[in-house]
């Protein structure tokens, strides 16, 4: 089996021998496949040097995403038996003791929330919008299903949904300022306050539409009245700190 | 003499299983460029000749209920075919691992190790010795092996001790803390893919060079590199006034065996730290390098280096730490890197000195290569060995730009020096 150097030195000695092509080495004489590559075998290299000082062959990451997978799996088996041990635990309970269809279901529902929360958490993991558009969208579920179970007289159709509507829209916003504005700290700074402004806008109008029959602002003017100048001087700023030397020796920090 | 079946991980190791991770590997690797192509059988055969020589580097690491620890195995690690990119991707820990694997392509005999099992002076020695034995079945017999291990015998006890634990002396001062260093900027590339960049240049210039300076060659390279590190950091610095910029430590590894008279295959290096400050304005070569010349041999210090093993010693021995379960110990471990780890330092260089080979082999070896391990911290390390007339510097990075090697090899080719770079940029941009 050993080849002595001088021989291997000769261009005769290369177009002899059993050799892989992708790995450029010399193999057992009987070798029917490559060990290193599984890939065929030729009786000579072609080439005498390396195309590349680099071979060309990858080294893969074995299986990421199926441990990503699993792990998800993992986790999401983790909270369903969490959740759903104390379910059927507070179902059994209520039963045995003669309840119907009481406070077992508020359980239910709350612990569906939490569920909900940590389906969301998994599914959307990096994926920052629909995580925190599905928390809106989850509390309104939950919010619907207390109504019905406790006979509130539908306040999750007249307030709930309402509040949860508006905190959807302006997570949307939020997010779509995020991006557009990511290369402007400043203004991004300053959109971010008038969103939250009109957040409590909608709030206030929400609540008042469902206390009073229609919508009336009261403390929401007072946020906004403070945010507003606040996102206002800060647009100012932006522009207007980075030419005025005044300024800049002023707020220096 | 009966060879125990398990040994505990040295001092230094015990860290790593701790942050193992995508791109923190603990590998790096040694290659041997051979003048011809390599005959695999005979590779293997080399292998399973040499590796009872060196026991315990044929073993995995198990997890126990306070450490980790090395178990021997009886088995022989297959040879894998190399790849473009190196040093990723390992099964380094549980049954059936290996902390050390062996590549080939072409020319090239590789072996890439965990920081877990030895440090580079170990792999070297163990490389150096499967290179030898390779070519001996070649049919190049040497007639002087120096200090090279010699296959077939037993392996000396003395090689597997603990050096740490051997040298370290009673109660000494703890380290001091150091602040966070500079950073390249930059974000990472995906898990997987690691750019190497290899230089390689005559070696008798810039030893010549480093003469003038009055400096080692370890010394002038550090402050080629300081200064290719402060360039970057002023430039991030007048792009983004209003960002901190923190000073530029580098990581330099003092292999401790000539210190101590120790011959140990384990981990067994202290670190060197030269500092400097991009927040007190552009420092010239010469500053540079004389700072670095006075900080390399101030703590190149037997006392110093004493010191350094005795506080990690007492690291470990604690009693809290050592009846801590693992699996807490990890979390810790974890958490402390994190907050104290690489982020001390802005990047590592660490030379493994000139490759000696018995005499009749030396020709049929065209150079030597190695590659630092990957960190996800400093994301760009430089490492350096010499063989022959050659040296090669090779910049192992976790950043899809090449920013600090270029700035590095224009500063090099200022002075003169002939440079040959090659790297594997262009097959990773290809690889998906």
């Amino acid at each position: 089996m050993s080849i002595p150097l001088a021989a291997i030195d000769s261009p005769l000695h290369k177009q002899a021998g059993t050799w892989c092509a992708a790995c450029r080495v010399q193999l057992a004489p009987d070798a029917r496949v490559c060990p290193l590559c599984k890939g065929p075998v030729s009786l000579g290299l072609s080439a005498t040097e390396a195309p590349s000082s680099f071979p060309s062959c990858v080294d893969k990451r074995p299986g990421l995403s199926a441990r990503i997978a699993k792990r998800r799996a993992l986790a999401f088996a983790i909270i369903s038996g969490i959740t759903l041990v104390p379910a059927v635990l507070c179902l059994a309970i209520e039963k045995r003791y003669g309840g119907v269809a009481g406070w077992s279901f508020i359980v239910l529902a709350s612990l569906g929330l939490f569920w909900g929360f940590a389906f969301a958490g998994i599914a959307f993991y990096r994926h920052p919008l629909p995580l925190v558009v599905s928390i809106p969208v989850l509390v309104g579920i939950y919010l619907r299903t207390l109504d019905e179970l406790l006979g509130f007289s539908g306040w999750s159709l007249s307030l709930g949904w309402p509040l949860c509507a508006v905190s959807i829209v302006m997570l949307l916003l939020y997010w779509v300022c995020s991006q557009l504005l990511k290369k402007h700290p400043g203004i991004r700074c300053a959109v971010w306050f008038a969103l939250t402004a009109l957040w409590s806008l909608g709030i206030d109008f929400c609540i008042s539409t469902f206390r009073g029959g229609h919508g009336q602002l009261s403390w929401s003017i007072v946020v906004a009245s403070a945010l507003l100048p606040l996102a206002f001087g800060i647009v100012l700023c932006t522009f207007v700190y980075v030419h005025s030397k005044t300024l800049q020796r002023v707020f220096h920090w | 003499m009966s060879t125990p079946t398990w040994l505990r991980l040295d001092n230094s190791a015990n860290l790593w299983p701790a942050i193992l991770g995508n791109r923190y590997t603990t590998l790096f690797r040694l290659e041997a460029r051979l003048k011809n192509q390599v005959c695999l059988p005979v590779l293997e055969k080399a292998l399973h000749a040499v590796l009872p020589r060196f026991p315990f580097f044929q073993a995995q690491i198990r997890a126990g209920f306070f450490w980790y620890s090395l178990q021997r195995r009886t088995d022989f690690p297959s040879i894998e075919a190399d790849v473009v990119n190196p040093c990723m991707n390992p099964k380094l820990t549980g049954p059936n691992s290996w902390p050390f694997r062996v590549r080939v392509w072409d020319k090239v005999i590789a072996c890439e190790f965990s920081h877990m099992l030895t440090d580079g002076t170990g792999a070297l020695c163990f490389m150096r010795t499967l290179v030898s034995a390779y070519l001996e079945e070649q049919g190049l017999i040497p007639e002087d092996r120096g200090d090279l291990p010699e296959p077939g015998h037993g392996y000396q006890a003395d090689e597997w001790i603990d050096p740490t634990a051997l040298h370290a002396v009673g109660k000494m001062p703890r380290n001091e803390k150091l602040d966070k260093a500079f950073h390249l900027p930059g974000r990472l590339s995906l898990p997987g893919k690691y750019q190497v960049i290899h230089g390689l240049t005559p070696l008798a210039p810039v030893l010549e060079y480093a003469r003038s300076e009055g400096l080692r060659l370890t010394e002038l390279i550090a402050a080629l590199y300081l200064e290719a590190l402060q360039e970057l950091a002023l430039k991030r610095k007048d792009a983004r006034p209003q960002h901190r910029v923190d000073p530029i430590r580098l990581l330099i590894p003092v292999n401790l065996r000539p210190v101590f008279g120790s011959r140990t295959m384990r981990n067994f290096f202290a670190f060197s730290d030269p500092l400097i400050d991009p927040r007190l304005g552009r420092l010239d070569f010469q500053s540079i390098s004389r700072l670095v010349y006075h900080t390399l041999r101030s703590q190149t210090e037997i006392s110093h280096l004493r010191k350094l093993l005795s506080a990690n010693l007492a690291d470990e021995t604690a009693m809290w730490k050592r009846i801590t379960p693992l699996f807490i110990k990890n979390i810790a471990i974890g958490a402390v890197f994190g907050l104290s780890g690489d982020r001390r330092f802005s990047s590592s260089l660490s030379n493994l000195g000139v490759v000696h080979m018995p005499k009749s082999q030396e020709s049929a070896i065209e150079n030597w290569r190695f590659i630092p391990p990957p960190s996800s911290v400093t994301k760009t390390t430089l490492s350096l060995i010499s063989y022959h007339d050659t040296l090669c510097m090779s910049f192992g990075s976790l950043l899809p730009d090449a920013n600090l090697p270029c700035t590095f090899f224009r500063a090099l080719s200022s002075r003169g020096f002939n440079l040959k770079v090659e790297s594997n940029y262009q097959q990773l941009e290809d690889m998906q």
